[in-house]
């Protein structure tokens, strides 16, 4: 059994994207979202918040997606918390780069906000075997 | 009565005219990113300003199809592409490539309808 998804943090430093995954995971996928702006903020939040999920954004400043990624897994109690990598990068070795670090998932960008509810929820009873 | 989905829908054009209206300014970055390559004399200076211009394009790459421009998407993911060979050559782009770089940009532009 698929345990229900909930609570989602999304890190995404543009402003348009965060506002539309906002938008659309609140509004088509009844999530709770929380949105950081960048990975430290991420890291800053995660504990507060608590998600079940995780959505990374790769090219951010600062801390990019990567190093959000293996700053995240060194926190203790989200060794295993998935994490799904959302990507304009298209060139496979990008890709198996992202799936060799350990994401749950990549969803590539653009995304369509209508169907992105129901990619996280397929990544999510992946993650959960099924 | 608007349902929940009207509402999304409105919301989601907002959203698009708001991003429709920056679009030009995106382009006008492209444009700049794309011109510091050829105004900088050594090969550091240049990959540094193909690194600019690879993120700038990545973002649109990554955003613009999100907002119903599917042919603007696909252009600047090209460009970033191509932005990453010439990261990863280290040389600067070469006349060939430039000119590739610049149909990329210009397509761009077309495409952005800005």
């Amino acid at each position: 059994m698929v345990p229900e998804l909930n609570k989602i943090l999304c890190v995404e430093d543009e402003a348009d994207i965060q506002i539309v995954a906002k938008l659309a995971l609140e509004s088509v996928g009844n999530f709770t979202v929380h949105m950081c702006s960048s990975g430290s903020d991420a890291l800053v939040d995660l504990p507060s918040f608590d998600p079940e999920i995780i959505l990374l954004d790769v090219m951010m400043p600062g801390m990019d997606g990567p190093d959000t990624f293996k700053a995240i897994r060194q926190l203790a109690g989200y060794e295993n918390v998935p994490i799904i990598f959302m990507t304009a990068k298209v060139m496979e070795k990008d890709r198996e780069y992202y799936r060799s670090l350990g994401a749950a998932g990549i969803i590539a960008k653009p995304f369509d906000p209508m169907a992105l509810p129901d990619q996280i929820r397929e990544i999510w009873g992946q993650h959960h075997g099924h | 009565m608007v349902t929940d989905k009207e509402a999304f829908a409105d919301k989601l054009k907002a959203l698009k005219d708001s991003y429709d209206a920056q679009l030009g300014g995106r382009v006008d970055a492209l444009e700049n990113a794309f011109s510091a390559i050829g105004a900088t004399g050594d090969a550091a200076g240049k990959i540094a300003a193909a690194g600019q211009l690879l993120e700038l394009a990545y973002k649109i790459a990554g955003s613009a199809g999100t907002f119903g421009h599917q042919k603007l998407s696909a252009a600047a993911s090209d460009l970033e592409i191509l932005c990453g060979r010439v990261i990863k050559d280290g040389q600067g782009p070469s006349p060939d490539i430039n000119k590739e770089l610049a149909e990329f940009v210009a397509a761009c532009r077309t495409f952005s309808g800005a």
